[in-house]
């Protein structure tokens, strides 16, 4: 058995406190950092913020200027967006799920939905001067994370034309297509 | 029993009392002792001037530690190597002019009595106006007030010598971990916006000082350069206090003009080389005004020609001289926080018309989930 790491003097010569290490692994699961080495993993660590939320507590509200994204590290976060009938929930990430990720890109990003605290949660923010920091100081680690951040945008922008077309198709639009013909005829 | 919502606001106006209280105490430490506070404000000067080389060399594979180390290596390497090569023209002349300098001073007082004596013939209202006398009395107090502050001065230099790279080494390797402590203070409903105004300040802030380094170098070399070709006294000491003085916006020129328009009055056996000085200083502004400034400085400030002015006035009017220092990065924090006022409260929101229909709000696919 090794000796405990808080025995004496195991924490002076530890690399990293046990924090860190979390951060790390936290980040290491994103499919955002996957491609990144263990030094740039180390780096990317020393650049996010890491939040402690209450539950309840919003994150962003809708409308609000987009700064950059949120990859939840504990806890459950309810994404909500108003309705005139009243907010309706859209859905509910949980721990490793990330949200905001558009703002990173998109040069005059606005929230189109609330991010709420669904339980007390620790979030990491990473924002997008950090990310041009990145891209400045070390390329090679910008750019794969750019490119994962394109994959999953090109990912989710199949995912949509493919529903917008399964939608297209679907019974309902044919009658209804066929209905919009029969007035014009007539 | 209270509301979740009024539970959060109240955490976080004591976070943010926390967060004035500790900038508050920082203040007003720095405020009273300046034998503190001048030597982190250059420490922090000179880390914001060196801050793109240690990201420079972090960019190609270095730690921070080690970047930090080797630029300020670099630095130190370069003084020593200005200080036996360069900054040698530069002393032989200054121990020229030091030797000199009573003789100018006579001649200064000669002339400054000839000419209030022609004027007070010629204008009568002058008769019981005592110029003259009135700048000696005040060159004597400035004088006695060195001769007395001196030693004061000499030791808080030396100590800064030493003091100083410490600093700036300590903030290059810990700037973002102190930076990411002082978010810590931040409450969540401010964070954003706190951070994007921070960056911005810092950016603005950072870019002004190297770009005010730049074209100082710039000026300094120039006006060396000029002055050497026109064979005027002193060339390398004038262009140095031109470089200098050209830190301070607008009036800055003039000011290191007038010290080598004299000289050349007195010392130079020409009696054109007055005009020749004269010219050569107008001309380097000029060229300050319309390339240098617009293709160096007005792109990273990005302020109105105007604002800059009236921001230089008010400094000048409420700190002195070293109020129109600090003028134009306080301008430019403003202008960000206004900014960004603005376009929180005003800007027309793209989005909101199309409200739920975006995804930027929204989660990865359930495939990136499950990664």
């Amino acid at each position: 058995m090794g000796a405990h790491s808080h025995f004496l003097w195991m924490d002076l010569f530890s690399r990293e406190n046990s924090a860190k290490r979390n951060l790390i692994n936290v980040l290491k699961e994103n499919v955002l950092f996957k491609t990144l080495s263990l030094r740039e993993l180390k780096y990317l660590a020393n650049l996010v913020y890491e939040r402690v939320y209450q539950p309840n507590e919003p994150i962003f509200q809708q409308n609000d200027r987009g700064l950059g994204m949120y990859l939840i590290a504990k806890g459950k976060v309810a994404i909500k967006s108003p309705t005139p009938e009243g907010e309706v929930l859209v859905t509910t990430l949980q721990e490793g799920n990330f949200f905001g990720e558009i703002a990173l890109v998109d040069p005059d990003n606005m929230r189109s939905a609330s991010a709420v605290a669904a339980e007390r949660c620790m979030i990491i923010g990473f924002f997008k001067p950090d990310l041009m920091e990145i891209l400045e100081r070390k390329p090679t680690m910008g750019v794969k994370i750019l490119f994962q951040l394109s994959t999953i945008l090109g990912r989710r922008l199949l995912e949509t034309t493919e529903r917008i077309a399964q939608m297209t198709r679907s019974p309902i639009h044919s009658s209804l297509r066929r209905g919009e013909r029969l007035e014009k005829t007539s | 029993m209270k509301k979740p919502a009024d539970l959060h606001f109240q955490r976080d106006m004591l976070k943010l009392a926390c967060l004035f209280g500790a900038l508050a105490g920082v203040a007003a430490i720095f405020a009273i002792s300046p034998s503190l506070s001048t030597p982190c404000a250059l420490a922090l000067v000179v880390a914001l001037l060196l801050s793109p080389a240690v990201a420079a060399l972090e960019g190609r594979g270095y730690s921070r530690l080690a970047a930090s180390l080797m630029v300020f290596g670099g630095l130190i390497a370069v003084l020593a190597a200005m200080s036996v090569w360069g900054i040698q023209a530069a002393l032989s002349d200054w121990g020229d002019f030091s030797e000199k300098m009573p003789l100018y001073f006579q001649g200064s007082i000669v002339k400054m009595r000839s000419l209030e004596a022609l004027a007070k013939e010629r204008f009568a209202f002058l008769s019981n106006s005592h110029i003259t006398d009135s700048v000696l009395r005040w060159g004597s107090k400035t004088g006695q007030w060195f001769v007395d502050e001196g030693p004061v001065i000499m030791s808080r230099i030396v100590g800064w010598i030493f003091i100083v790279p410490l600093l700036t080494l300590m903030i290059l390797n810990e700037g973002p971990n102190l930076r990411r402590q002082f978010y810590q203070l931040v409450p969540n409903r401010y964070f954003e916006s706190f951070f994007l105004i921070s960056t911005d300040i810092f950016r603005g802030i950072s870019d002004y000082l190297r770009a005010k380094l730049l074209e100082a170098l710039l000026i300094c070399f120039l006006t060396s350069l000029a002055l050497m070709i026109a064979r005027a006294p002193y060339a390398i000491v004038f262009g140095i206090l031109a470089g200098i003085t050209n830190i301070i916006p607008y009036v800055g020129p003039f000011i290191g003009a007038v010290p080598a328009i004299i000289i050349a009055s007195f010392d130079s056996p020409d009696p054109k080389m007055v005009y020749t000085v004269a010219a050569i200083f107008v001309a380097v502004n000029i060229i300050d005004m319309v390339v240098i400034f617009p293709m160096v400085v007005a792109k990273l400030v990005n302020l109105h020609p105007l604002i800059l002015i009236a921001a230089v006035g008010i400094g000048q009017r409420y700190y002195g001289l070293v109020g129109m220092l600090i003028s134009v990065p306080i301008a430019t924090a403003l202008k960000v926080i206004f900014l960004e006022i603005y376009s929180s409260v005003y800007e027309y929101c793209p989005n909101t018309s199309m409200s739920g229909t975006g995804d930027d709000g929204l989660s990865a696919s359930d495939d990136e989930r499950a990664a």
